[in-house]
């Protein structure tokens, strides 16, 4: 990535340069992805994004398997009927190499989900998103804690397991996790996870 | 050979905790590596299903149409 093409949030790639249509050369695989996230919220399509799901945890834990990347995304005020409307991103993302497949949309190869903010808990967790580098390209994830909070709430087998990993791993702070959960008025999962699987306050 | 399972998990636990404490590129690396492997096994396991839709045995099109 060049000197001056950074965007006003963070470091992104230069419209244009990210195009698959353009033929430059732009990163590929999940750094692909990242740059075109950052320069979209560069460029004002979205108020602020953060990823989240498998690709955030592997921010923070061994990775594992998946076929996709979970942005969370504040939508920038584009309500119809009392809708978010997705469009103006799909539109951006399109004019810069995505591909719609299904509920995804293609970037730089990977299957990128967009998701909406679903109530206070996703709002603060985009609020409160860290930053970090990678390769030189800043990216902003969700904290462990939060992404972990969002498994237990989401409460699937897959999300139950990236829970007891964060745990096993020591990788989140606990009091601040319970806090997140009393105040999202999660507790009483937490105490049904704690029954169900005894071990994590051997881990905890 | 030992199987003493309480050392196999120590020693599994011990292993995710190192591979936790990768740089992150090189864990995005595996993350694109793991995928590839994951899309191998998916394309395997869809040749089996075909196989069986050309038995006669599931109506044809919705495995195809499942992907």
């Amino acid at each position: 990535m060049g000197k001056g093409m950074r965007g006003r949030r963070g470091k992104a790639t230069r419209p244009g340069t990210h195009s698959e249509t353009t033929g430059l050369k732009r990163p590929a695989g999940i750094i692909g992805v990242i740059a075109v996230l950052n320069q979209m919220e560069a460029d004002g399509i979205v108020d602020r994004y953060a990823i989240g799901g498998a690709v955030g945890a592997t921010f923070y834990l061994e990775p594992v398997a998946t076929q996709d990347v979970d942005v969370f995304v504040a939508f920038k005020g584009q309500m119809t009927q009392g809708l978010i409307d997705p469009r103006p991103v799909f539109d951006y993302l399109i004019a810069h190499g995505g591909r719609v497949e299904g509920k995804h949309i293609v970037i730089a190869g990977w299957p990128v989900q967009l998701l909406p903010s679903t109530g206070p808990l996703v709002d603060e967790a985009l609020a409160e998103a860290i930053t970090m580098d990678v390769a030189d390209v800043s990216v902003r994830v969700l904290t462990g804690e939060h992404l972990a909070t969002i498994a237990l709430d989401t409460g699937r087998i897959k999300d139950h397991l990236r829970l007891l990993q964060f745990i096993e791993t020591g990788t989140i702070n606990m009091e601040r996790f319970e806090q997140i959960c009393r105040k999202h008025g999660l507790l009483d999962k937490w105490r049904a996870f704690e029954r169900k699987y005894p071990e994590v306050n051997s881990e905890s | 050979m030992s199987l003493d399972i309480q050392r196999i998990i120590a020693g599994k636990k011990a292993w995710r905790k190192t591979q936790a404490q990768l740089p992150i590129e090189e864990k995005l690396i595996i993350l694109e590596r793991l995928r590839d492997r994951a899309r191998t096994l998916r394309a395997a396991t869809k040749h089996k299903e075909d196989t069986v839709v050309d038995a006669g045995t599931t109506k044809p099109g919705t495995l195809s149409s499942n992907g």
